[in-house]
């Protein structure tokens, strides 16, 4: 059987793949939080290192996030805040969000839009259902009647990876040079043009190795024609 | 084929999007409307099978959803009336108001009238609570904290007669109640328990009389997420017709 036709469906295959993490990014270019996603492709290590190329495949090398802030958005709701830089909010149930969309719950609570309790350093963050308040840049928050209630954690995340509802899990280091902005929400990282522009590459990528395994396929029925005489 | 399915959900979210801003856009000019913003969230994400060369989880997201669609209560602009049955809340809290059939309503829309029997209700002729009698010819006159007072014209002038206080109520949640429509709320349990109280009291607003409130809706600020929708829209449909010509490929490549 021949190589090239499998190694020209495993270019195809992966172009397919690029093409299901742009059509979520582009999905998701208007939810808050959202980091772009991309996929890093290489030629996988060949059997035989004679001949590299005896065979030779495209494998997925690894999953990349766009950590650039998205848009900011000023609305000035006292609860919406904004992480600058590479980090997250912590929530109480040992998810990671960056989507700071918050409100408070009946009981003065900072939560997500889910009722999902924030994080600061000492457990949750509490303050009176009706008072003003104001989180300094370090996510120190401090109410007006109840005084300084806490300090919003935040974290930089090691093998990060998304499980919806704008959460993500993975492994916490300490956030450097991250700080927080009150009043203000952050859009989507994605980027349309280059969103297109992967769009093009997936799609030419995608026909130059359907080519690849027409040629095969021609070569193939042409060595048979010869070989039967 | 999930290329093309996470791409619709990226449209479909879109078009809710749209059609909130065309309700926003349709009350820019009702009294005492609040704005409705949509919230987005990104799907479940498929794991798949094989690690990357480099150990990386790979996972591809299935689109996005619009998860929410919250009130946004902050103050509109004021409107100032000729009217003297004219109520503005300036600040935090709505009018508690009693339906015919007994059920309390909030809104933040203070256009009243009176009715025959001089109580002063909504236009839809709900009762404002607590229930206030203007005496015939009286002219109703309110101070910043909710004292009610009326002009009547007599023989020797003018005597003021006290006609009670003024409430507001106020909710801890008010993003969870529920909208009954003609700019009404109704109490849910998410939004907390009604605390009814006299104006400028425990951080509600106080009383603007020949006011109104007008919505708070920001026509410019609508526009530009109606321009950020439709390309959002756009891009997913592209992404749709480019899997539709790859697939077209793939099942042409056997001749």
């Amino acid at each position: 059987m021949s190589r090239e036709l499998y190694t020209a469906y495993s270019g195809a295959s992966l172009a397919w793949r690029q093409l299901e993490v742009v059509a979520n990014n582009v999905a998701n270019a208007n939810t808050p939080g959202f980091r772009e996603a991309r996929m890093v492709f290489q030629l996988a290590p060949g059997g035989n290192p004679e001949s590299p190329l005896d065979s030779a495949f495209a494998e997925i090398a690894g999953m990349s996030y766009n950590t650039e802030d998205g848009t900011l958005v000023q609305d000035n709701v006292r609860t919406h805040l904004a992480v600058r830089g590479d980090g997250f909010f912590a929530l109480e149930d040992g998810t990671y969000t960056r989507d700071g969309g918050f409100l408070l719950s009946r009981d003065g609570e900072l939560v997500t839009r889910e009722g999902t309790a924030v994080l600061g350093e000492g457990g949750t963050i509490r303050l009176d259902p009706n008072e003003r308040f104001t989180v300094s840049a370090e996510g120190t928050v401090v109410g007006a009647t109840s005084g300084e209630v806490g300090r919003i954690r935040l974290v930089r995340l090691r093998d990060a990876s998304q499980v919806g509802g704008n959460r993500w899990t993975g492994t916490e280091s300490a956030a450097e040079d991250v700080t927080v902005m009150q009043g203000v929400r952050e859009g989507s990282n994605a980027d349309p043009m280059r969103a297109m522009v992967e769009l093009i590459e997936a799609q030419h990528y995608f026909e130059a190795q359907q080519k690849a395994m027409q040629t095969s396929d021609e070569m193939q029925s042409r060595l048979n024609r010869v070989a039967g005489g | 084929m999930r290329a093309l399915y996470t791409a619709a959900t990226g449209m479909s979210a879109n078009q809710l999007k749209v059609e909130n801003i065309a309700n926003n856009i349709a009350n820019a000019n009702t009294t005492g409307f609040k704005k409705v913003r949509e919230g987005f969230e990104d799907l479940v994400y498929q794991r798949l099978a094989s690690r990357g060369a480099n150990g990386d989880a790979m996972q591809v997201g299935g689109g996005s959803r619009v998860s929410s669609l919250s009130r946004d209560f902050r103050n509109g602009n004021t409107v100032v009336t000729s009217s003297p049955n004219d109520f503005m809340v300036d600040g935090n809290g709505f009018f508690a108001v009693e339906t015919t059939n007994g059920e309390m309503l909030y809104t933040r829309d203070g256009h009243f009238r009176t009715d025959m029997d001089g109580n002063l209700t909504t236009q839809q002729g709900y009762r404002v609570v607590p229930g206030i009698q203007v005496p015939p010819n009286g002219r109703l006159a309110i101070s910043t904290d909710g004292q009610i007072s009326a002009e009547v014209p007599t023989q020797n002038g003018v005597e003021i007669v006290q006609l009670g206080m003024m409430e507001i109520a106020t909710f801890a949640n008010p993003e969870a109640l529920e909208a009954a429509g003609g700019n009404f709320f109704r109490a849910t349990t998410a939004a907390g328990n009604v605390v009814r109280t006299q104006p400028t009291q425990d951080g509600t607003g106080g009383i603007l009389q020949y006011a109104l409130e007008g919505s708070n809706v920001d026509v410019a600020e609508e526009l530009v997420s109606m321009i950020t929708a439709q390309r959002g829209y756009e891009l997913s449909s592209k992404v749709i017709q480019a899997a539709d010509e790859m697939l077209s490929t793939a099942v042409n490549l056997r001749r």
